[in-house]
């Protein structure tokens, strides 16, 4: 029963935002929600595992009445299309560099609406920190309690996020940007949740790994459209 | 005879108004005469009844005596006279009047009664006077009085005198009344009233307080009575309002008077006092209302450039605090119709007030703090009385805060010249401008000239905005500064206030040094012998500790039960332990520092970096998990007492002190060791670096000012020794270490020696200094090629090393591997030897003997492979691992095989050589990885130049496909041209996968290498079909952008390992807590907040305050940060 009242909020909130919320026409025009994958500067693999983003709008489209894109689309912070978007992704093994304008249309971005959601690849946390401060100098990226709804909106993660590779070995860390309240950035470290969206073959994760690394995912699309 | 006569006519008319006059003057003086005499006489019964309050008997023979004297006085003086006038008009005769006229004039005296009489006589004639004679004498009379007016002749000075008579009787009447009045009053009362009885009221004297009054409505009446007549204690107020009446007792107040307050009177009413049968006269309270304001509404509006909406303050509020420009409207509602309304400042200004019946309005602009009141007039000119008094504050604009958030703080620059700058700025109505000073301290010294400061306005945000977030990658690459010049930096802004002006702030000055090479350098080898000598403590601690550790497990053994002294000792020795970790992790913070700073300034070159990067992660790896369990296991062995418990988990521990021993031993090695590739890299670079500066001026030979371009040579003189003495050094240092390029080292140094360095330089200082640019520039050229050699042989000596290191491990590794193989395979036989062998097999000692012999030569390769793992990082700490577990199942083997444990021992033989298998394969691993890594000569450097000159031929082919034109008829020239660009573009792609393949590993910072090789594939067609379109383009800029960030990725490489992604464990996982209250928000989130308080008009101290307590959250959040 709370599943599906969940659902049908999620119905509504994606009807809302995608009917009313100005995003863009291309977005109104196919009402289907999908993944943005950042294109960022500095020489990061930023489109590494091109299998990750089919896969988890599969998995939503199956485990949700999310109305959804088949595939993922590339957007740099430039881009006259970024507004389009309401979630935008990003990954990556190393160096990342926004320039002054970049990091000033993403903040824009993110304060007035958009969400992004980095997952590190292994390698790209100093840099990801360090170009956050430029984007949010006046703001600290704080760890968010396995309380915060982002962990349970639609699948219960009592522990916080699943660990899915190894990487450090460490236990893996939430972390948020939040503006005016709002989480707007959620960032995703020792982890790599995204990795576990992969196609099995790419990195022979479990399927129960794969599952667990699904289920924050669609946790962290819902949150994104719901908040 | 009548008809002869008008001369006696006119004579007779003349005499007749003599005589009237002559009686009403007569009257007049009769009037006055009747107040002279009564006035004095009424005046003395009067003050005598004041005096001595006769009784009514004497009162009516006194009225009735002064009744008769005014009736004898009136009878006398006025009705006599007026009768007289009255009815005795011609008394007396006109003969008399004659007689009295004539006597006034000479010469007339009896003539003209005379003339009269004989006049008379001619009607009867008895006489038979002589007519004409008649007519003579009064013509001639008459003749002579024509002209004279009789009246003049009346006497006036008896009236006259009665006039001042009757004027000083008035006089002293009215003195006397004056001052006497009341007196006189109640006197003259009581003498008018005889029969009264007046005989209590002799001593009272009454005042009443206010008497009669106009009062505003509604306010208090306070009434006061005084009475001179002590023994009365009680008087009554009688109120009557319209047909009410009250009376009320009044009591004798403290002070002898009786009072009492009329509250809120509404309605005008009269009083009076009563005192027993006395009263007073009646007095009247007339109630009027003065204009007065019933409602007040005011309207702030903000001056423009605050964009905050016009708001109006509650209903009758009319204290003001606002923004200095602000306009205020005030409207109000008077209690009645208003004539005239003005608003009068407290400093003295005064405006008029439109006026529609009873509402009024006005407008004024809030300049500064004040006070206002309504003057208000109705149509009777009643003001408005004690009008309240309104106050005016002006909220000052505040000034605007800037804040350089990054750096925060004073910094070196780093090797690209760059200060990523955040800035945050702050008003609380808008910023119009912001910019950037700065100015450049030659070597830091001198003063900051606050003059000096060169301004650079920062664009790129709106005008307006009151909170502004401005990052900015600051390059100073292009600024004149040189080594160890200090900048000066600050941010300043201005607010939009065009009100007072607009106000400006300015951050905090922050310096950023430009330091030298050879003080980064310095500072970097101070670190390198402080993390050595660190190292070197924690290892003899450590040292002292393993033996004391040793001790007490071999106390252990003989004792049965743990004494006292030894859980002491045991947890001394865990205490110790823990306090060696803490000076690792301090360790450890130290190297993260020391390599970050490398790296910042790029100090050693990308493959020095990566084995400090390796080595990082080595000291991060000493404390095992392995060890730190055994020391848990101790301290929860120890809390349990159990002596067999304590007994194991020591040896645990003594078994993995011994591998953290050999792996901190191994870190000080190779950390010793790195500080020489360190130095051989700062050579090297330096070598460059001088080249290059020596180009620099060579180049500028005569351009620059003398001063500067002799500063930079001093510098490069400078730097150039520091390199002399560093490359002694180094090869002082190499000469300890096994496999050193100290002859490249000793060829560098010689070329600086035979290239006269020293001389050239003094040399080119003296033609520099005479202005000989010619010669300093030839001399310049010597010098950079020196420097340049110098550079190769370094070079040399790098790669020598390198390669060096890379054959000795690479021998080490097989020779240990094959020694590993052999031992595998004898423990191989030995086990199934073990295996079959029965229990009391006579051959037991004899594999015994085998098993301690491969235990023995274990032994020596593993010591083998220790010592060639203090040279390199290829020996990682997995194959350690593995050989350590064989080395343990051997000896437990032993142990078996003594204990005729064949089965047993046979077991542990087959995980030794499980651990002796799996280390081999760890080998083989580490030497494929040298191969791919560099045992092909593709070294990182290597792979970096050929990507670049890969990426500039990409580059030469996507401009000269631009230039080719798309969709257009080609020529012939252009078709040819297509046809090499494809040529050219299958050379790249050929050298692409033939890099792919020699990279390994690095092949990965392409990223998907299929897809770049099919683009390359696709644009190659394109060209042979001759059909270059605008995908063709695109093509050519997603590999050239492809093969660009692969080269920014190779900062990265070190990364690549790790990238592999590894299923996760199980982990423990802990809750980071509650979020931050303010989410991470921090100051924004206080600022605007301070904005918000500000708006709402909170007064200046309390705005104040609030200032104060956001500053200081704001330090506590710098400071925390």
């Amino acid at each position: 029963m709370r599943l599906i009242s969940k659902t049908i909020v999620i119905i509504f909130v994606h009807y809302f935002l995608f009917q009313t919320s100005g995003f863009s026409q291309q977005i109104v025009e196919s009402s289907k929600f999908t993944i943005a994958r950042l294109k960022y500067s500095g020489g990061g693999d930023w489109y590494n595992d091109p299998s990750i983003i089919p896969n988890m709008l599969e998995f939503l489209k199956k485990n949700t009445n999310i109305d959804v894109a088949k595939d993922e689309v590339r957007v740099g912070i430039m881009d006259e299309n970024l507004f389009s978007y309401p979630f935008i992704y990003m990954t990556g093994h190393g160096r990342i560099s926004f320039s002054k304008r970049e990091a000033e249309r993403l903040r824009n971005y993110l304060t007035h609406g958009g969400f992004l959601y980095a997952d590190d690849d292994y390698g790209m946390d100093k840099h990801f920190r360090r170009e956050m401060k430029k984007v949010f100098p006046d703001k600290k990226l704080v760890e968010l309690p396995f309380e915060h709804k982002i962990y349970h909106i639609q699948y219960d993660f009592p522990d916080g996020l699943p660990k899915i590779h190894k990487h450090d070995g460490g236990p893996p860390h939430g972390y948020g940007y939040f503006h005016n309240g709002r989480l707007v950035v959620f960032y995703t470290y020792d982890t790599n949740i995204s990795d576990g969206w992969a196609d099995p073959q790419v990195h022979n994760d479990p399927p129960q790994k794969r599952e667990q690394a699904f289920k924050m995912g669609t946790n962290i699309i819902v949150y994104a459209l719901m908040y | 005879m009548e008809s002869k006569t008008p001369t006696y006519d006119a004579l007779v008319k003349k005499l007749r108004a003599y005589r009237l006059k002559e009686k009403l003057l007569s009257f007049y003086e009769g009037v006055l005469w009747f107040f002279i005499s009564t006035l004095p006489v009424l005046f003395v019964f009067v003050f005598l009844e004041s005096f001595f309050h006769f009784n009514a008997l004497v009162r009516t023979g006194i009225l009735i005596f002064l009744f008769l004297v005014v009736l004898i006085a009136f009878s006398f003086f006025i009705i006599r006279p007026l009768f007289s006038l009255l009815v005795r008009p011609q008394k007396p005769s006109l003969n008399q009047i004659a007689i009295k006229v004539g006597a006034h004039f000479r010469g007339i005296n009896d003539r003209l009664a005379n003339a009269l009489q004989i006049f008379e006589k001619l009607k009867s004639n008895r006489e038979k006077y002589s007519i004409e004679l008649i007519d003579a004498a009064i013509s001639d009379v008459a003749r002579e009085l024509t002209r004279e007016d009789f009246s003049k002749k009346i006497n006036y000075s008896g009236f006259l005198k009665t006039i001042r008579t009757a004027l000083a009787v008035l006089f002293a009447a009215v003195l006397i009344s004056f001052f006497t009045f009341a007196n006189l009053k109640s006197s003259t009362w009581r003498l008018l009233n005889p029969r009264h009885d007046f005989s209590e009221k002799q001593f009272r004297e009454i005042h009443v307080l206010p008497g009669n009054k106009t009062v505003l409505k509604g306010s208090d009446v306070p009434i006061r009575v005084w009475i001179s007549d002590a023994a009365i204690d009680q008087v009554q107020l009688n109120l009557n309002q319209f047909s009410n009446s009250d009376v009320i007792n009044l009591a004798k107040a403290p002070d002898d008077t009786f009072r009492y307050t009329i509250p809120e009177l509404r309605d005008s009413l009269r009083y009076s006092i009563s005192i027993k049968k006395q009263k007073t006269d009646e007095y009247k309270l007339f109630v009027i209302e003065l204009p007065l304001l019933r409602r007040l509404q005011v309207k702030v509006s903000p001056p423009a450039y605050s964009r905050l909406q016009p708001y109006f303050l509650e209903e009758n509020i009319g204290d003001v605090s606002a923004l200095k420009g602000s306009l205020i409207e005030v409207s109000g509602e008077a209690n009645k119709s208003i004539a005239l309304g003005s608003i009068s400042f407290g400093k003295g200004k005064k405006i008029p007030l439109e006026i529609t019946g009873n509402r009024v309005k006005g407008r004024f602009k809030l300049l500064s703090d004040d006070t206002f009141v309504f003057h208000l007039q109705d149509k009777y000119k009643n003001q408005s009385d004690n009008p309240i008094e309104y106050h005016l504050e002006v909220i000052p604009d505040q000034y605007p805060v800037v804040n350089i958030a990054v750096p925060g703080k004073d910094i070196d620059l780093g090797e690209d010249m760059r200060i990523p700058l955040a800035i945050q700025a702050q008003d609380d109505f808008g910023i119009s401008r912001m910019r950037l000073a700065w100015q450049i301290l030659p070597q830091g010294l001198g003063e900051v000239d606050s003059n000096a400061y060169a301004f650079r306005d920062l664009q790129g945000f709106k005008n307006g905005s009151d909170q502004l977030d401005i990052s900015l990658d600051w390059d100073l690459s292009k600024s004149e500064m040189l080594p160890t010049d200090v900048l000066v930096y600050f941010a300043e802004v201005y607010d939009n206030d065009n009100i007072s002006g607009p106000k400006k702030a300015r951050s905090k000055i922050y310096r950023a040094r430009f330091p030298s090479m050879s003080e980064l350098y310095d500072e970097l080898a101070e670190n390198h012998d402080e993390a050595v000598e660190k190292m070197e403590n924690v290892y003899e601690k450590s040292k002292e500790l393993k033996n004391k550790i040793d001790q007490i497990s071999l106390e252990m053994k003989r004792a049965k039960d743990i004494n006292w002294q030894q859980k002491q000792e045991i947890e001394d020795a865990l205490k110790t332990k823990q306090e060696i970790q803490k000076q690792l992790d301090k360790l450890s913070e130290k190297l993260d520092d020391m390599i970050e700073k490398m790296e910042k300034n790029e100090l050693v070159s990308a493959e020095t970096m990566k084995k400090y990067e390796e080595l990082q992660q080595l000291f991060k790896d000493i404390m095992t998990p392995e060890l730190q369990q055994a020391m848990k296991n101790v301290a929860e062995a120890m809390q349990n007492l159990d002596q067999k418990l304590v007994q194991k988990a020591m040896e645990d521990l003594k078994l993995s002190d011994e591998e953290f021993q050999k792996s901190l031993e191994r870190s000080i090695a190779l950390l010793k060791r790195l500080k020489i590739e360190q130095k051989l890299d700062q050579a090297a670079k330096m070598a460059e670096d001088l080249a290059k500066r020596e180009k620099d001026l060579g180049d500028k030979a005569g351009k620059d000012s003398n001063g500067k371009s002799l500063r930079k040579q001093d510098e490069i003189q400078k730097d150039a020794n520091s390199l002399s003495q560093l490359l002694d050094d180094l090869k002082s240092e190499m000469s300890d270490m096994p496999a050193m390029p100290e002859k490249n080292v000793d060829a560098a140094k010689s070329e600086m020696q035979s290239g006269d360095v020293q001389q050239k330089m003094n040399q080119m200082k003296q033609m520099m200094a005479s202005g000989d640019s010619k010669g300093a520039k030839k001399q310049s050229e010597q010098l950079r090629q020196t420097f340049q050699k110098v550079g190769q042989q370094l070079q040399q000596a790098k790669d020598a090393l390198s390669g060096a290191q890379q054959r000795r491990a690479m021998r080490a590794l097989k020779q240990s591997g094959h020694n590993l193989l052999e031992l595998s395979k004898m423990q191989e036989d030995l086990m199934n030897a073990t295996r079959d062998l029965p229990r009391n097999s006579a051959q037991a000692p004899k594999i015994a003997e085998k098993q301690n012999n491969l235990s023995s030569a274990l032994s020596r390769t593993l010591n083998n492979m220790f010592e060639m793992s203090k040279e390199n990082f290829y020996i990682s700490p997995k194959i350690g691992q593995s050989l350590g577990k064989a080395a343990a199942n051997m000896k437990k083997a032993l142990s078996s095989l003594e204990n005729r444990n064949n089965k047993g021992a046979a077991s542990q033989q087959g995980q030794a050589m499980a651990g002796l298998n799996e280390a081999v394969r760890g080998i083989q691993s580490s030497m494929n990885s040298m191969m791919q890594g560099s045992g092909s000569g593709m070294s990182m450097e290597q792979f970096m130049k050929q990507m670049s000159q890969m990426g500039q031929k990409q580059q030469g082919i996507n401009q000269q496909t631009l230039g080719l034109g798309m969709g257009q008829q080609m020529s012939l020239a252009q078709q040819a041209a297509m046809a090499r660009l494809a040529a050219e573009q299958q050379q790249v792609r050929k050298s692409m996968q033939q890099l792919a393949k020699e990279a390994g590993n690095s092949s990965e910072i392409l990223g998907n290498m299929d897809k770049i090789v099919d683009d390359m594939k696709k644009v190659e067609k394109d060209f042979s079909q001759q059909h270059v379109s605008r995908e063709t383009i695109e093509r050519q800029n997603r590999i050239l952008s492809r093969m660009l960030d692969a080269q920014k990725s190779m900062r990265e490489r070190e990364y690549s390992k790790k990238r592999k992604a590894e299923t996760a464990k199980n982990y423990i996982a802990i809750n980071p807590g509650e979020l931050p209250t303010n989410l991470g928000e921090q100051r924004s989130r206080l600022q605007q907040d301070l904005l918000r308080a500000k708006k709402e008009g909170y007064t200046k101290d309390y705005l104040e305050l609030i200032k104060r307590y956001f500053e200081a959250l704001s330090e506590d959040e710098i400071k925390n940060n």
